[in-house]
């Protein structure tokens, strides 16, 4: 455990938890706690999580439904435009007008999915704030174990209802197996 | 129809007899950092001596590939045997096999992630890489088969000189769009697939470098559930994207042959007969590369035989569907009255060039999968390699047997002309397979090869819930016996 | 989170409240019956086009819930050959949805059997029938006129044989060896290919049927070159042995199956054993199914214009059926809960895969249809675009954007993209209603346009007031499809109670 007598508020508590139904169990507990500010590490996600953190449905696919509708749009565009206004080349006995929709329905569609995966890719980033190469809690060798096997679960000092001690009791008692102190970096 | 039920048998509760009870997808109880441990080893350890037995003439093929494009590129695409009227020989044939092989990597990461088979997550990533590899491969033929390669910007959406627009209304241009959406998607999925592993890899490195690599690319990854949540539904969302791109691309690679007249390419099954066809190849493609990793790595633990024999089930039923697609072909040949198109199938299975090919090609792909319906032949290795490899080289057949056949004896027999690949054609395909291999070995070099946080998810201790299940287990045995 | 079920609790299984089923039962039978019963008095008073059109009308019902069984049939299939867990609680209602497969091969014996029926449906058979007329009469005349040409050609054979004989016989005496030996062989073939003629004596039993079907298969081929081509297939004996067995074959297997899983609800010891039998059978009769359904849609839909074909006919119509039956299966779901079934086993979570499989169909059918569409399309080959152009002449084009393009894709395909509908019983159920009301104009685009050409030699495009004897044998065939389901499904539990993985269908979570 790093020493907490330095700066007597520490960034946050990393707890290790025993297995994943420990950890589900003591997040429903720091969830009917009140906190705001915490989160569990996990190797992988566990199922049904969410729900024990009290966390809704992910609204991602919303930003994703933007970035299809945009991409058909701009498909749309890119080939009425072209071939209907800007240069119509009538050729393959196909009309240059909306008739031809069929033949242009491959391109719609590979335009729509690109965009959406773009939309994906960014709108994730966006949304779990990535990429962040620095951060308080890869100070902790207690919080790499959750990449390998540690089930951890973090409260940070930014929460209301955080106070040194009563936080680090009441994480043994939701079943902590090893707690460690977090301090922010020094800079 | 009656099997004998023996005593042992009837002690157990029928959920839990043998071919009921769900087998496990990580044997021998193994701990999660025991497979972190399996996987990132290959990375973090030296490489195998076979590894570099395979790796150095892997490249020298890779550079006989280089050294063809250049002589093609600096010479003019006559040193190939295309002529009139084979326009579209091997460049097109090859074109067509590597993007079949491309389709099972998405296949497995996101129609069978879509179907919730949580088997896929031992095969997935190195699928997904072999995807991105083979259209790399693919990519190669229609570039330079275009003929003057420093022209190959007027594939994209640009006008030329003459203000004039790339023809949207061409298979061909629909090709260009769907095989480079497939590329850049199956990218996304990989890389975003890729970032918790990289986290692993960057807590666990002990070199600088590697730390600085790693960590760059795995963007800071916390693994927080707070990040899960969304990264889930982002990788939902990529599965269901790329369930009907990988649909779309191969049935756009059907429509540059099935919007023709050609007869024997004029067929309305194209489309999802080229699916399957791919889905099948490319299954056969993961189970080539997959099996010796599997041996060389010491991975039996993770892609265990119920993985193995689940992908042959998968080629068997992808086979059969290849078969009805080939038996419909037939019979609307001979159905449809179309006299050219009766004579392209007549010359194509009884006396053209190329019955041979024919033959090869029906026997690889419908006949040969045929023995995966006795399950001792799925539990055989060897057996399943040696399909494997027959459908490899089933599905190049196919693709031979589609496109020179139908235009080397078309409409005007006048016009008819044989047509074999030139030795320039032969290197860049067998430098293709270098180029294939190299990407791959270095993948396997230096990315982990299964996906640790997926195969971690599917241990049964990580359901929250686990242990109610052993509840049911133990209450429904009881009852059994009492 | 609460506990798990345990199939423990669920192993007596839920049978059907008759007392509630008996009205309803009654009402379709009543619908069923009085509809039929209306139809063949329609069809016994009226006459001309109208009166033939029925045939379409009967043909369309058949087909459309005909598909509802089979791809019930099928996702019985499927449920078994993917080892799959989650569908054990709705399993019984598939089975139960295809076991009415039998029903509809009996109601399609009319069109199938009665000769005035059919010739207005299928037009190769009058095609057939007026060729062979016509042989009939030129038969005899004919097979005389080749026999006594081969008879003088056996004639002046031997003549020419003779004279040349005299020659080589002559020419032998002044022979060299060398071109004795080349006359010699000479002579001997030309004597073989005298004896070779001979053989073929038109006085010879053997001969003469080989000519007169030689003959006949040159007139055919004159009098109809398109149908005689494919007459190997489209003939009359062994399209009624493809209705026979292909009736067998989808009867026979679901047949096979549901009586497995009703006995295994009555057979807890030997659970595991019917497990794997239906699961091993499964797997071998996909195959079967798939050959099957694929050529009887060729033989009553693709046939209904025998000059046209496509590869892709028995998929576009497989998609349909999968579709279809999912939705169906979705209703009938509903309305057991509505009316108090099912309640404590089925749950939001069935509802929300049951939807994406829904969904996925949707997809699958329009990326089937579409291809269908394209390749024709942008060929443009005569004998293919046929069946297009009819589809697209005067108010079917409408028709087709409307009711498949908008109504059968695009507004199922972004209403399904939801996840809450899928998950809300009444939305979903909605959206199968949606599903089931698009399937019957995706069918009515495929059976019906053929209708008015077909009848009135090409002269007009639809018979007037026919739709009127549509909806009545869609009634008729759907009141006595609802009863016999219905009837079905009091006969076991309504979900297979002993099933080995109850436990994963019970707790199933997406």
């Amino acid at each position: 455990m790093s020493d907490t007598k330095t700066s007597p508020i520490p960034f946050a508590f990393v707890a290790e938890f025993e297995n994943a139904t420990e950890l589900y169990h003591a997040a429903e507990h720091v969830r009917d706690e009140g906190f705001k500010r915490w989160d569990v590490h996990t190797p992988y996600p566990v199922h049904g999580m969410d729900h024990a953190m009290g966390l809704g449905k992910s609204w991602l696919s919303a930003l994703v439904l933007a970035g299809g509708t945009t991409g058909f749009l701009t498909a749309l565009f890119l080939q009425f435009f072209t071939q209907g206004s800007l240069y119509p080349t009538i050729v393959q006995g196909k009309p240059a007008n909306l008739s031809t929709i069929p033949a242009f329905f491959p391109v719609l569609f590979e335009l729509t999915i690109l965009f959406s995966a773009f939309s994906v890719l960014f709108g994730l980033l966006i949304v779990i704030m990535l990429p962040r190469w620095n951060h308080p809690l890869f100070n902790s060798e207690l919080f790499k174990k959750f990449s390998d096997d540690g089930f951890i679960l973090v409260i940070e000092s930014r929460n209301r209802k955080f106070d040194v001690e009563g936080t680090r009791a009441f994480l043994e008692k939701i079943g902590a197996k090893r707690i460690e102190a977090v301090e922010e970096d020094p800079v | 129809m009656s099997q004998t039920v023996t005593n042992a048998e009837h002690n157990v509760h029928p959920s839990d007899q043998e071919g009921i009870a769900r087998e496990p997808l990580v044997l021998n109880n193994r701990s999660m950092s025991w497979i972190t441990n399996r996987i990132c080893g290959i990375v973090e350890n030296r490489q195998p001596l076979i590894w570099w037995i395979l790796f150095v003439p892997s490249v020298l093929l890779a550079g006989v590939l280089g050294f063809t494009l250049v002589y093609l590129v600096s010479t003019g695409v006559g040193i190939w045997g295309n002529n009139q009227p084979v326009a579209w020989g091997w460049a097109i044939v090859n074109f067509v096999f590597w993007i079949g092989i491309g389709h099972a990597g998405t296949l497995i990461s996101a129609i069978l992630f879509l179907t919730r088979q949580k088997w896929r997550t031992s095969v997935n990533r190195a699928s997904e890489a072999m995807t991105l590899f083979a259209v790399v491969c693919a990519g190669i033929y229609p570039g330079f088969h275009v003929g003057r390669f420093w022209m190959v910007w007027f594939l994209a959406p640009v006008p030329n000189a003459n203000a004039i627009w790339q023809n949207f209304k061409s298979p061909l241009l629909w090709d260009v769009f769907a095989v480079s959406t497939y590329f850049t998607v199956s990218v996304i999925f990989w890389y975003i697939g890729l970032i918790p592993d990289l986290a692993t890899m960057r807590d666990r490195a002990v070199t600088k470098v590697r730390k600085f690599l790693y960590g760059l690319f795995a963007l800071g990854w916390r693994g927080g559930n707070r990040q899960w949540r969304h990264y889930e539904m982002g990788y939902l969302l990529l599965a269901a994207l790329s369930t009907p791109l990988v649909l779309s691309v191969h049935s756009v690679v059907s429509f540059d042959f099935a919007t023709s007249i050609v007869p024997g390419w004029h067929t309305t099954i194209f489309p999802p007969y080229f699916v399957a066809g791919a889905v099948f190849g490319g299954f056969a493609m993961v189970l080539t590369l997959m099996l010796p990793v599997r041996k060389l790595y010491g991975l039996e633990d993770m892609i265990t035989p119920k993985h193995i024999d689940n992908m042959a089930k998968i080629i068997l039923l992808t086979g059969t569907i290849v078969g009805y697609a080939y038996i419909m072909e037939l019979f609307i040949s001979y159905y449809g009255a179309n006299k050219f198109e009766k004579d392209a199938f007549h010359l194509r299975i009884l006396s053209g060039h190329y019955t041979w090919a024919y033959f090869c090609m029906f026997f690889c792909n419908v006949i040969s999968p045929q023995i995966f319906w006795f399950a001792k032949m799925r539990k055989n290795l060897w057996v399943v390699f040696i399909i494997a490899n027959f459908v490899n080289a089933g599905m190049w057949f196919e693709r031979f047997v589609i496109i020179p056949t139908s235009v080397s004896m078309d409409f005007l027999p006048g016009q008819w002309g044989f047509y074999s690949p030139s030795i320039v054609e032969k290197w860049m395909f067998l430098g293709t397979f270098g180029l294939f291999l190299s990407l791959f070995l270095l993948f396997l070099r230096f990315l982990p090869v299964i996906a640790i946080s997926e195969v971690k998810g599917v241990l049964p201790e990580s359901d929250p819930h686990h242990h109610d299940w052993e509840e049911i287990k133990a209450r429904r045995n009881a009852a059994h016996r009492g | 989170m609460s506990a798990l079920k345990s199939a423990e609790d669920y192993k007596t299984g839920e049978i059907l409240n008759s007392a509630k089923a008996a009205p309803i039962r009654v009402l379709f039978s009543t619908i069923g019956g009085g509809a039929t019963l209306l139809f063949i008095i329609v069809a016994l008073l009226s006459k001309g086009e109208f009166q033939k059109g029925m045939a379409y009308s009967w043909l369309f019902a058949i087909v459309y819930f005909l598909t509802l069984s089979v791809g019930c049939i099928f996702w019985t299939l499927l449920h078994h050959a993917s080892n799959s867990g989650w569908g054990v609680l709705v399993r019984r209602l598939m089975e139960t949805v295809g076991s009415v497969v039998p029903a509809l091969f009996v109601l399609a014996l009319p069109i199938v059997m009665i000769p005035g029926i059919r010739d207005a449906l299928w037009e190769w058979f009058p095609e057939t029938h007026r060729v062979n007329e016509e042989w009939a009469v030129q038969k005899e005349d004919v097979v005389r006129k080749k026999f006594e040409e081969m008879k003088s050609g056996i004639d002046a054979g031997q003549l020419a044989l003779d004279a040349r004989k005299k020659e080589w016989s002559a020419g032998l005496e002044k022979a060299q060896p060398g071109e004795k030996v080349r006359i010699e062989a000479e002579m001997a073939a030309a004597e073989a290919s005298q004896e070779r003629l001979k053989e073929a004596d038109p006085s010879k039993a053997p001969v003469q049927n080989e000519v007169e079907d030689e003959a006949e298969a040159e007139h055919f081929k004159h009098a109809s070159p398109v149908l005689a081509s494919k007459r190997g297939y489209l003939n009359p004996g062994f399209w009624y042995f493809r209705y026979f067995m292909f009736g067998i074959a989808l009867s026979g297997i679901i047949y096979l199956l549901r009586s497995w899983s009703l006995r295994s609800d009555s057979d807890a010891a030997n659970a595991g054993k019917w497990f794997r039998l239906m699961r091993k059978w499964s797997c071998g009769f996909l195959p079967l199914f798939a050959v099957s359904w694929t050529f009887l849609m060729f033989d009553w839909l693709m046939a209904l214009d025998y000059t046209w074909f496509s590869t892709m006919w028995g998929v576009y119509l497989f998609a349909g059926a999968a579709l279809n039956s999912m939705a169906f299966l979705i209703i009938l779901l509903v309305g057991l809960q509505r009316s108090g079934h099912l309640l404590k086993v089925v749950n939001a979570e069935h509802y929300h895969i049951m939807g994406k499989l829904m969904h996925v169909f949707v997809i699958f059918w329009a990326y089937i249809a579409y291809s269908q569409f394209v390749l024709i399309w942008y060929a443009n080959m005569t004998e293919e675009t046929k069946f297009y152009l009819l589809r697209n002449s005067d108010g079917w084009n409408l028709y087709a954007k409307v009711f498949l393009v908008a109504g059968h894709f695009f507004l199922p395909f972004v209403f399904l993209l939801i996840r809450a509908m899928k998950k809300n019983m009444t939305w979903i159920a909605a959206a199968a209603l949606w599903n089931l009301a698009m399937h019957f104009f995706d069918l009515y685009y495929v059976v019906i346009p053929e209708r008015g050409p077909s009848l009135s030699g090409g002269e007009s495009l639809l018979v007037p007031y026919a739709w009127i004897t549509d909806v009545l044998a869609f009634l008729a065939v759907g009141g006595i499809f609802c009863y016999f389901v219905l009837r079905n499904l009091g006969q076991g539990s309504l979900y297979p109670c002993r099933d080995p993985r109850l436990d994963e269908s019970l707790n199933l979570t997406n």
